[in-house]
């Protein structure tokens, strides 16, 4: 199969990366977030072009034999770890306003600074 | 014993997540505080009288099926516990009430009434994903269970910032790390739906004898092994989990330490055990050496830091590192007594580190935290407490007459009996280590004097000195009759590693 037949996947991959390099590179709590959201998008993505099939009817029942379907069931796990997805996002911005509220920075860096200085008082 | 239930008995399965799930949903409207801490007492209660109940009934009727709603497998999701899902499923259930009795005291100190908001409901909801995840015939439902004990324990560890702020850090870095762990068992399971075209579990391991794409299959089993190793805290993916338990309110460390590292390594057994072809029931190439490098890594180097920590709460959680590499070190061999003590290792070392976590809670209550400083001459001052905690170091160790003993003692069999003298020798160096570790406590609290300004004797709550004691006490009572819990481990094992073609 040639490069360009694989696009879905390439194109998953790269989003997944894409994600992950946000994840490691950047300071910003939010930012982490927004990473690690992508990074979740990109295997939805993999389920989906699973469960796809060119040229082929919606999975609705259809009273005739020489109709082929797309697989209706990674969608429906998608939706599932779609949903999953959300209360992560929901639960890591809950926390990070907490952080917000405790150390008045949302910068990785400057927190772990905080950190720090708490458990050397005088250094 | 438990007859009554017996018109349920069909029905186990589905109610050991049913009971610990209305009880979450049910507990807001119940009340916070005491109330809420009473309905949790008895969710849990009656959730370990089933996981008992159930464990009895396999013992005499072998495995259990549950089809959800009737719907066969494969086509239906399926409820699957044999003998290994159902004794761990007992410890989480059993641990978790009697931490959950603990916590009543605990909390009130540590997490202020304006922010207990829902406590209780995540608190059973978090338990409740565990045991899901333990029963789970369907590969998917394992990961949407996962993510739901996952999640639950983000939020219950950041709730310890009224203590200290810095588990609001260390629950934001776990909840990263956790979320990419996940996300690598859901490519995972996406890659070998794409292979089988099935997630029931059972089933997958049948449509992977007939063969297929080796490629897929083998990184299937790459993603799956770092999303559970990051999971379970394994070497070198541990880095989220001392800050997070000695950041964590003391309920919450107990409740962690014994059971949501535990349930990791059970995922790992019965995927690369029941799920996956293996070579005569052991793990073929590069599999069981990354697993033996990664375990052997986290004996030495968890037992060497925990002798250098600042803290008991730390000391211990580095321990819990060195712990996960003897379950993993008996998993990785795949040979029968090396599993069985992997298996009751899981169980001995959830009983004694809960306890030993619960311990360490007891001085926070007391003494505001437990940085070593602040330990000296405590023997005298929390005699209870000390004790428990250094009966709990002993069985860390493998002191003769602890659980520990038991459990390392048929790994090292094990170890011997597979031609690996060499990781055999790790395990010892890895117990003189943690006789290291626990003298420190020893030295700090027996042998240093109490310092002028402290009051000599502090009274220990008597509502947190038993929960304690029962989880170190029982782990002395399998130490000196482990009988019973030998022979269903050898028979778990047995069929692990017996169900493979």
């Amino acid at each position: 199969m040639s490069i360009l037949g694989l696009f879905n996947h390439w194109a998953f991959v790269i989003i997944m990366m894409l994600g992950l390099y946000a994840i490691i590179a950047r300071n910003n709590m939010i930012k982490k977030i927004l990473g690690l959201a992508l990074f979740q998008t990109g295997i939805f993505l993999m389920y989906i072009t699973l469960g796809f099939k060119e040229g082929a009817a919606s999975p609705i029942l259809q009273h005739d034999p020489s109709i082929s379907y797309t697989n209706p069931l990674p969608q429906v796990l998608i939706l599932t770890a779609i949903v999953v997805s959300l209360s992560t996002m929901a639960v890591a911005l809950a926390i990070v306003i907490g952080i917000r509220e405790e150390y008045d920075s949302i910068e990785a860096d400057e927190v772990a600074h905080l950190d720090r200085q708490q458990r050397e008082p005088g250094c | 014993m438990l007859s009554f239930l017996s018109p349920w008995a069909p029905h186990f399965p589905i109610l050991l997540v049913l009971l610990p799930l209305l009880g979450a949903v049910l507990s807001p409207l119940i009340g916070r505080g005491d109330r809420g801490w009473a309905w949790a007492v008895m969710t849990m209660g009656a959730t370990t009288a089933v996981a008992m109940a159930l464990l009895l009934r396999i013992r005499e009727v072998g495995a259990v099926s549950y089809p959800l709603g009737g719907w066969q497998a494969p086509f239906g999701i399926e409820l699957y516990v044999d003998l290994l899902s159902a004794m761990i499923a007992l410890v989480v259930a059993a641990v978790g009430w009697v931490v959950t009795i603990y916590a009543r005291a605990s909390i009130r100190v540590e997490i202020p009434g304006d922010r207990l908001g829902a406590f209780w409901a995540v608190w059973l909801l978090a338990i409740t994903g565990l045991l899901g995840i333990l029963i789970s015939g369907d590969a998917f439902n394992v990961y949407v269970l996962l993510e739901i004990s996952s999640l639950t324990i983000y939020g219950l560890i950041a709730m310890g910032r009224s203590r200290d702020r810095k588990a609001l850090v260390s629950a934001f870095n776990y909840l990263i790390l956790g979320s990419i762990g996940a996300s690598f068992i859901l490519i995972a399971i996406g890659l070998l739906y794409a292979q089988t075209g099935t997630l029931n579990m059972a089933d997958l391991r049948l449509r992977l004898l007939e063969g297929g794409s080796e490629a897929t299959v083998n990184t299937a089993r790459a993603f799956l092994l770092a999303g559970l190793g990051l999971k379970m805290a394994l070497f070198p993916l541990h880095f989220w989990m001392p800050a997070a338990y000695s950041t964590a309110p003391s309920a919450v460390a107990g409740l962690l330490a014994a059971t949501a590292t535990k349930v990791g390594i059970y995922m790992a057994m019965r995927f690369l055990y029941s799920v996956f072809p293996t070579d005569q029931g052991t793990l073929t190439g590069a599999n069981a050496w990354i697993l033996c490098a990664c375990a052997g890594g986290a004996i030495l180097f968890g037992s060497a830091s925990a002798a250098r920590q600042p803290s008991l709460s730390l000391l211990l959680a580095y321990s819990s590192v060195a712990q996960v590499g003897y379950i993993v070190l008996g998993l990785a061999v795949g040979q029968i007594d090396a599993m069985t003590g992997s298996i009751l290792h899981i169980i001995f070392h959830a009983l004694m580190k809960g306890g030993l976590f619960l311990g360490a809670g007891i001085i926070i209550y007391r003494l505001g935290g437990n940085e070593f400083d602040r330990l000296a001459g405590l023997g005298r001052r929390m005699p209870w407490t000390s004790a428990a905690i250094v009966l709990g170091g002993l069985g860390m160790i493998g002191i003769p007459g602890t659980a520990g003993f038991i459990s390392k003692l048929h790994l090292l069999k094990g170890l011997f009996i597979a031609g690996q003298p060499l990781l055999a020798m790790l395990v010892l160096v890895g117990s003189v280590l943690a006789a290291i570790y626990t003298w420190r406590f020893v030295e700090v609290a027996y042998l240093r004097p109490v310092t002028d300004e402290d009051p000599v004797a502090v009274e220990e709550p008597p509502g947190m000195l038993w929960p304690m004691w029962l989880l170190i006490g029982s782990s002395v009572v399998f130490g000196l009759y482990p009988a019973t819990v030998v022979k269903l481990a050898t028979d778990a094992a047995r069929a692990l590693l017996g169900a493979t073609g």
